[in-house]
């Protein structure tokens, strides 16, 4: 492969166009699948040069802050009594967060959670609690496959296709 | 415009409604060229679009020239020159508002609650006061989250109200809310805010709603 001076190893343009097919397939699914809504594409859309790592760095805050909020749901739902409004308080910032980065299963989780505090339903709480758990995981994991997928595009010298 | 060969003309390699110039391409005939353009007061558009891929007329140079006058990049940035203070308890929103409100070219202070923003708007009071510039607001906007702990952002909103009283300024303050239900928005107002917008927010919205407040 040939190499310019001052450029990085480009691959060829058919290898660049199957890693950015590949990457608008997985990332239609994931719209499809009802995981990521709209919100997440205005995220995107806020990346450019001067902020190039931003819907990185977004997810990366959303987990550090649903893991915090996970943990103390599960810390006060073991306590006794248990303070349901303390569950719902973290339970609301769990829907907000999710809700900005586009997370929307994760915030329709979320919805049903409050109804099941506002009930004081110990059994509906505890049920909601282990699956935001599970879809959170979820979430990360299919987001760090999305991620890595940019990554193999921008260092094969493609750029990220936007939807829109 | 000269030089043309009329032998070019007769023998049809040449449209006598092209414009024919001689090279190098600069000063006076760049000019020329320049003034045909409507933007420079000129009419004869269509016959430059005609001969678009032309040797003899770099386009390029006066598109670049067009694109630069001030009207093209009006309001890219609507909100140069203004403060916003933002008050959320949410890093994710936080994060958010700060690359909206970049964007769109103001400069941003952050809270996590209620309490934080009493406390900063009261410290940007005092330096305008110690500035002399009394009737001077510290922040253009406020951003408020409604729910945050410590203090909310409605009782946050009421005690910035208070301190405004002193002074006689009064800065426009936009809830930020997850439901804009009619007790909710009956609540905002109550509290002393302007205007209120649904998280997650977004830079239309934003904008909707300070027109909205600097119109009134």
């Amino acid at each position: 492969m040939p190499r310019f001076h001052g450029q990085s190893n480009h691959a060829p343009v058919d290898i660049v166009n199957q890693l950015q097919k590949q990457y608008v397939d997985y990332l239609s699914s994931l719209f499809h699948e009802g995981v990521l809504d709209d919100q997440f594409t205005q995220l995107q859309k806020l990346q450019d040069e001067s902020n190039p790592d931003f819907t990185v760095e977004v997810a990366t805050l959303f987990f550090v802050d649903s893991d915090k909020l996970i943990n103390n749901m599960a810390a006060a739902l073991e306590r006794s009594p248990v303070d349901f409004k303390q569950v719902d308080a973290d339970v609301h910032q769990l829907k907000g967060s999710s809700s900005s980065i586009g997370a929307m299963r994760v915030k329709n989780l979320c919805i049903t959670f409050r109804s099941f505090c506002e009930t004081q339903s110990y059994e509906g709480c505890l049920i909601c609690l282990q699956q935001v758990k599970n879809e959170c995981a979820v979430l990360k994991d299919k987001l760090q496959n999305l991620f890595r997928m940019e990554q193999q595009i921008v260092g094969a010298g493609g750029s990220v296709p936007l939807m829109d | 415009m000269r030089n043309i060969d009329q032998r070019a003309i007769t023998d049809g390699k040449l449209d006598p409604r092209d414009i024919v110039m001689s090279k190098p391409f600069h000063g006076t005939r760049l000019f020329q060229v320049i003034r045909l353009l409507p933007e420079f007061g000129g009419s004869v558009l269509r016959t430059l679009n005609e001969q678009a891929e032309e040797r003899l007329i770099q386009h390029v140079e006066v598109t670049k020239l067009v694109a630069q006058e001030p009207g093209n990049t009006s309001n890219e940035k609507p909100l140069r020159g203004k403060k916003v203070l933002v008050a959320d308890d949410g890093n994710v929103m936080r994060k958010l508002a700060v690359a909206h409100l970049s964007n769109l070219g103001a400069t941003i202070h952050l809270c996590e609650n209620g309490q934080e923003a009493v406390e900063s708007f009261r410290r940007g009071l005092s330096e305008q006061r110690q500035r002399g510039a009394y009737d001077v607001r510290p922040y253009d906007y406020i951003l408020m989250d409604c729910e945050m702990p410590i203090m909310d952002g409605y009782e946050a909103a009421r005690l910035i109200r208070e301190e405004e009283k002193h002074y006689g300024v009064r800065t426009p303050i936009i809830a930020l809310t997850a439901h804009s239900s009619a007790s909710e928005v009956e609540k905002i107002f109550k509290a002393g805010m302007d205007f209120h917008m649904r998280k997650p927010m977004n830079a239309v919205c934003l904008m909707k709603a300070i027109n909205q407040i600097d119109s009134r």
